[in-house]
């Protein structure tokens, strides 16, 4: 017996099929269009039966017309044949024969070709990439939703996505404060605009959207490291050389410019470490940073939602008992993402050997954002550096070496302003300012967040200070995949089910990547 | 979504602009074997006072006149006086290219959060199409060349008269008769 959700899971199916199918027929049916040639007996030795145009139309010089099938005309008798119906001025019927006349007594032939519009053609096309698209959902439905908050600055030609709200925030108990570099903003005048979009099927609740400011040097830049100092850097010194096993990663990684480093996931265990190994030569003499622009992969958005797939119609009560406080349960749901583990940077001593410095977790596949690793004091005409990380997990945009010239004044600015559909919008602002009250956002949804600024937006330095959770919206495609023991098996063993995982990541790692950002309403890396 | 898909595809479907009866157009494929002319929209200016519009069956386009089978039978316009033309030669097809992306844009909810962009890209892509072929019965001379007497655009539509060839000279004009509903029928 069908339970209600394979019934409705299959009467889902039913009716896409259907539409697709649907879709696909409806235009062979109909959208023909009428081609009519028209030429004097003398010059219509181009006028040839088919299938397109089986009726000739000889009209003749009284008024009359024949209109016939199985026609042919006789260039050198000078005389057509056909078998058909001869019309008088009115067009009623005189006769139907088979008619034999001479070219003497015709004024015109007339021939008129149907075919498929060329409308068709155009909408075709998008047919069959829509199709492709529902096809690429079904096959694997985890690729074409989610995200989080996302933020959006102009970089001085246009809007940029340029953070990612509490990506890790996935329930109230989780509601967490994040901070992302707005490295690339390049707002004019004294106010920066930010619009904030919702754009999964999720629903984002919003403590707070703030930004820090710090003023700059003209020649440096301020950067936050992974506590939360604000660090006023010196230019961005490149690495002379960046290795990984595929080989040299020196031009990826040299600046930030949205080329990035990555590599894919191991085929047997999707936990699989490598190494890159940074050199600088002739490092500046003061305090060093390591500054490290990066973003996730799409792998912990996969695990995310293939958990939650397992969890099935399981989630409710899952995240129930995660929200009453279940301390234990409260420490497994993270245990996916510390099996997969940070960005490990690891520095060199002088005799030769090791040590692992600090480690970067930067959670979100969308927005890259900067942070800066304090190094300890090493001395040396070289600086070797190493990063340890997952395979297939993170995606490097820049590594750069900065010196550090002390710490940064940062100051919070609040939104002055917030507008939505176009209109100034007095009550998400105040519940923004409001840090006792969340604005609650849904698909679709889009706010303008705009701040005014002490000074000219080019003498600060600004990043986002986002705080809030949001709530994924459990698909049916992923209810279907319901599998409490994989379930628990994600939460209780990660490190086996990332290994058993693998194949399956792997058999759409290729094309993950491209479903995801295709299935978007933006793609920020164009 | 729906509720919008499904405005868009009723707004498209009654998007052509002809005045011809829908029963007296022929379908395209009949329009291949029939021998009437093809239903006929003219402006007429005679004067600054006098204008009106015309309606009916095209029967000849010669090089000074137009004739049209309207409500009171035959009559003869001089080209110089019409200030628009249009034909329409079939049925418009487009209600099938209206269903097309009404089920095309409802097919776009399986994209999740893509539709955002699947579903404009229907809306836009099938409006463009169905308003192409919408427009693809009909015949008209620019209003730039329409006081051209020898410009091929009204040989072009004289190929949808009755008589493409013109009036016939021994027609005894007062044995025609315009096309019916009966005459569609039979």
């Amino acid at each position: 017996m069908k339970t209600k959700r394979e019934f409705t899971c299959g009467r889902a199916s039913r009716l896409l099929a259907a539409t697709v199918i649907l879709a696909v027929l409806v235009p062979w049916g109909c959208a023909k269009r009428q081609v009519r040639q028209v030429a004097a007996p003398e010059k219509s030795s181009g006028l040839v039966p088919s299938t397109r145009s089986p009726y000739l139309k000889a009209h003749m010089n009284k008024g009359n017309v024949y209109v016939l099938q199985d026609w042919q005309i006789d260039q050198i008798s000078r005389s057509v044949t056909g078998a058909g119906q001869l019309l008088d001025l009115n067009r009623r019927l005189i006769a139907s024969d088979t008619f034999h006349f001479a070219f003497d007594s015709v004024a015109l032939f007339e021939t008129n070709q149907v075919s498929v519009s060329p409308a068709v053609a155009a909408l075709s096309v998008i047919t069959g990439l829509s199709i492709g698209g529902t096809i690429l959902c079904i096959a694997n439905p985890k690729s074409c939703f989610g995200s989080c908050p996302t933020f959006y600055v102009t970089d001085g030609h246009g809007p940029l996505l340029q953070a990612e709200g509490f990506s890790a925030s996935i329930a109230p108990f989780l509601e967490a404060t994040d901070i992302d570099a707005l490295f690339r903003a390049a707002p004019r005048g004294r106010q920066v605009n930010i619009t904030m979009t919702n754009e999964a099927y999720e629903t984002h609740v919003v403590r707070r959207a703030d930004l820090l400011i710090a003023k700059r040097s003209p020649a440096g830049r301020v950067l936050v490291d992974r506590d939360g100092r604000f660090w006023r850097v010196g230019p961005f010194v490149e690495p002379s050389s960046c290795l990984a096993p595929e080989g040299d990663c020196t031009e990826q990684v040299e600046h930030f410019d949205g080329r990035e480093r990555f590599s894919l996931s191991d085929s047997t265990d999707l936990a699989a470490k490598e190494t890159l190994e940074l050199t600088f030569e002739n490092p500046p003499d003061g305090d060093l940073g390591l500054a490290i622009a990066c973003r996730q992969s799409l792998l912990s958005t996969y695990l995310f939602y293939q958990t939650l797939a397992y969890l099935g119609n399981q989630i409710g009560p899952a995240m129930a008992t995660l929200q009453r406080g279940d301390p234990q349960m409260r420490q497994q749901i993270g245990s996916i993402g510390k099996a997969l583990g940070g960005i490990d940077v690891l520095l060199e001593d002088s005799a030769g050997s090791w040590s692992t410095v600090a480690t970067i977790h930067e959670t979100g596949p969308l927005a890259t954002d900067i942070r800066v690793v304090p190094l300890p004091r090493a001395g040396g005409d070289s600086l070797r550096v190493k990063l340890a990380l997952n395979r297939g997990h993170w995606r490097l945009d820049c590594l750069a070496l900065v010196e550090l010239a002390g710490p940064a004044q940062v100051d919070t600015v609040t939104p002055s302003l917030v507008r939505s559909h176009d209109r100034l919008d007095s009550a998400a602002l105040a519940l923004l300012l409001d840090p006792d009250q969340y604005l609650v956002t849904f698909p679709g949804d889009e706010y303008e967040l705009i701040y005014d600024l002490p000074g000219e937006a080019a003498e600060y330095e600004l990043f986002l200070q986002s705080r809030g959770y949001y709530l994924e919206w459990i698909r049916n495609e992923w209810v279907a995949e319901e599998n409490l023991p994989r379930a628990a098996q994600m939460l209780l063993d990660p490190a086996q089910a990332l290994r058993a995982l693998a194949p399956e990541y792997k058999a759409v790692e290729g094309e993950l990547e491209a479903m995801f950002w295709n299935s978007r309403y933006a793609n920020p890396q164009e | 979504m729906v509720a919008a898909a499904v405005a868009m595809a009723l707004g498209l479907s009654g998007c052509v602009g002809t005045s011809a009866p829908r029963e007296w157009l022929p379908s395209v494929q009949d329009a291949r074997s029939e021998a009437f002319g093809a239903w006929t929209e003219l402006n007429i200016k005679e004067s600054e006072e006098q204008k009106y519009q015309v309606r009916g069956e095209l029967i000849a386009v010669h090089d000074d006149s137009i004739f049209v089978w309207g409500p009171e039978g035959l009559a003869a316009f001089g080209r110089d006086h019409v200030t628009r033309v249009k034909l329409t030669t079939y049925r418009p097809t487009h209600n099938g290219m209206a269903m097309w992306t009404l089920l095309g844009s409802l097919s776009t909810i399986s994209h999740g959060v893509g539709l955002a962009i699947s579903f404009p890209v229907w809306v836009i892509g099938g409006s463009v199409a169905t308003a192409s072929v919408s427009g693809e019965p009909d015949e008209t001379c620019p209003e730039s060349v329409i006081k051209q007497s020898g410009h091929p655009c009204w040989e072009k539509l004289s190929k949808f008269a009755r008589f493409p060839q013109g009036l016939p000279p021994t027609l005894d004009r007062t044995r025609l008769e315009g096309k019916t509903l009966s005459d569609v029928a039979r």
